[in-house]
């Protein structure tokens, strides 16, 4: 009843409108004041979530993707991809998913995937006749690759709560995110294979090919920048964000030389609103972490599902399920931050492997970035095409089955995302 | 859900002056923020520098990091707030008639007064208790506790006063979009 009370309580703040971080906050006020008539604790436990030197991980990402985007490094990627791939049966969709998979190593968020290789891809796929309803569905798809393949911010938010290593959660998703990839480009080429409307422009040749590839090198190379620190255990994640940001100052100002002090004040402005937002949920949600430990709800939850004598991958399946639900309605950090500390105590109980459940969730929220009726990647794909939505949702509707196949996969075969960390030498 | 764009954070000629000063305040505040991320990033790189190039860890620049972090959350959450970024769930707020959408818009900033009220409160308490008992952090670096914890109180208040101004705007007459 008091599981029912609370998330009844937060759903109806939330549905007013009223940011999420405040619904979060306002909830757990209310359950402190009835539970234990104070709300002195609140500081104390804020305070000790955002205190993380952890955390600069997420506004280092967001800097790096600022810099990376104001400089127009990112550009030659699409104009790489393009070149080298776009001749081939449905290139152009693979050309797209080829520079949303390497962008999505640099910024950590689907929505500034969608949007940066979006603004490139589309007008070459208009140009060659690329049917409009697919190339929507290939950039709202390719666009939430964004959170699965690392740096990712969600996961870096997932890490924190769940305590596992940032480091072994980037790396866990690395097979997968490639792996999601590598289907959606299949995809495209089955589907123009079928159908004669695709058109491909011709082979580049090897001299212009060699020049694209030449140009993009900068941003190619900013994932095994980061990613490469990482896996070797030389940086943490806090400090190869700070050391991509670093790449990406020096590629800014050294190689592409067009990169102010203006643009740089611009760019850690735009990190800092960027970071305000997650910021703020962490806070809001710390308060109801900590407000629903002192009703003892997650204990509650693991006890009930103790009774219901759920095992693991039946634990998994309804979880699941219950994610893509919330995530037709409900913002991913949100999600994240609402339902981990819950969940948590029965994923240890039941030896759930944390870092193989950090990357269904980011699949799963992932699947929520494009299923209606509130899709992130739907309305930026709306936003910068003007595309009527129903458009949008039916061009992603065939990348939704996929990443379900993908899901599915990942649920069967747990060492498509735990093998890479553990070879790497994190620790269960 | 949306990011909340509704107000872009310019004030209307017809702002009161109160409004207009709070957000100058919050600019500033947002100016520090911008320029503590820099601090933080050069803080990690400097304990890189040391670790690697010169084979001499440092033990400080954690801890610094932890507190800039604070710091500059506290301070850039007030400018994030009145440029509409924070996030919320608009699902029937948008199918709301438009005649309702100041009493929703007066809703939602009353929510984050009374959640700026809250963080204060605790804030100034646990500020004043940690300068009272005399409490030290318990990190690599120790200093007063009550120094890293007063951002919190700066940042509720910011928020709190941004929370204000946006009511003012609603009442006295500036139209959400």
């Amino acid at each position: 009843m008091t599981i029912f009370l609370v998330f009844a309580g937060l759903i109806l703040l939330l549905l007013t409108g009223m940011p999420i971080f405040a619904a979060l906050g306002l909830t757990a006020t209310v359950i402190l004041v009835l539970f234990e008539g104070k709300i002195s604790p609140v500081a104390d436990t804020v305070y000790a979530h955002l205190d993380k030197p952890i955390l600069m991980t997420i506004p280092l990402f967001v800097f790096m993707a600022q810099i990376m985007i104001k400089a127009k490094v990112i550009d030659d990627l699409y104009e790489m991809a393009h070149t080298v791939v776009g001749h081939i049966r449905g290139g152009l969709g693979v050309a797209t998913v080829m520079s949303c998979t390497i962008f999505a190593a640099i910024s950590g968020s689907s929505v500034a995937t969608a949007l940066s290789i979006g603004s490139s891809a589309i007008p070459q796929m208009k140009r060659f006749g690329f049917p409009e309803r697919d190339a929507l569905g290939v950039i709202a798809a390719g666009g939430t690759l964004g959170i699965l393949i690392p740096p990712s911010g969600p996961m870096i938010l997932y890490a924190i709560v769940s305590e596992v290593s940032i480091g072994a959660l980037f790396l866990a998703g690395i097979i997968p995110g490639v792996l999601l990839a590598l289907i959606f480009s299949a995809y495209c080429i089955i589907r123009a294979t079928r159908n004669p409307e695709f058109k491909s422009p011709d082979w580049a040749g090897w001299p212009r090919i060699a020049s694209a590839v030449r140009k993009s090198i900068w941003a190619v190379m900013a994932p095994p920048v980061v990613m490469g620190g990482i896996y070797l255990g030389i940086f943490t994640a806090s400090e190869a964000a700070a050391i991509g940001s670093l790449y990406a100052l020096f590629v800014a100002v050294v190689i592409y030389r067009n990169l102010g002090i203006r643009d740089l004040w611009d760019c850690t402005y735009q990190t800092m609103r960027t970071s305000m937002m997650v910021f703020m949920i962490i806070a809001g949600a710390a308060m109801f972490g900590h407000a629903i430990t002192i009703i003892r709800l997650p204990n509650g939850v693991a006890e009930a599902v103790a009774a219901m004598g759920l095992g693991p991958l039946e634990f998994i399946l309804v979880v699941m399920a219950m994610i893509f639900v919330m995530g037709m309605f409900f913002e991913s950090i949100a999600i994240i931050l609402i339902t981990t500390p819950i969940l948590l105590p029965t994923m240890v109980a039941l030896d759930v492997d944390l870092i193989w459940y950090g990357v269904l969730l980011m699949i799963n929220l992932e699947l929520a970035m494009i299923t209606p009726p509130v899709g992130m990647n739907l309305f930026v794909i709306k936003g910068i095409t003007d595309a009527p939505l129903s458009d949008v949702v039916r061009g992603a509707a065939p990348y939704v089955v996929l990443m379900v196949f993908g899901l599915a996969l990942m649920i069967l075969v747990p060492g498509l995302a735990t093998w890479l960390p553990y070879s790497a030498g994190f620790g269960r | 859900m949306s990011i909340q764009t509704q107000s872009s954070g310019a004030v209307s000629s017809t702002a009161p002056a109160l409004a207009r000063a709070i957000y100058a305040l919050v600019r500033l505040a947002s100016a520090l923020s911008v320029l503590a991320i820099l601090v933080a990033l050069g803080f990690t790189l400097i304990a890189v520098f040391w670790r690697y190039a010169l084979s001499n860890p440092l033990l400080w620049p954690e801890d610094a990091t932890g507190w800039t972090l604070v710091g500059l959350i506290m301070l850039g959450i007030a400018e994030a707030y009145r440029r509409g970024d924070h996030i919320a769930i608009d699902l029937l707020v948008d199918t709301m008639p438009h005649r309702l959408k100041p009493v929703q818009m007066l809703w939602s900033h009353l929510a984050v007064l009374a959640f700026s009220v809250v963080l204060g409160l605790s804030a100034w308490e646990a500020v004043h208790f940690a300068h009272g008992f005399g409490s030290y952090t318990s990190g690599n670096v120790e200093i007063p506790s009550w120094i890293p914890q007063a951002p919190m109180v700066v940042g509720a208040v910011l928020l709190g006063l941004t929370a204000v101004a946006k009511i003012i705007e609603i009442l006295f007459g500036k139209r959400p979009a």
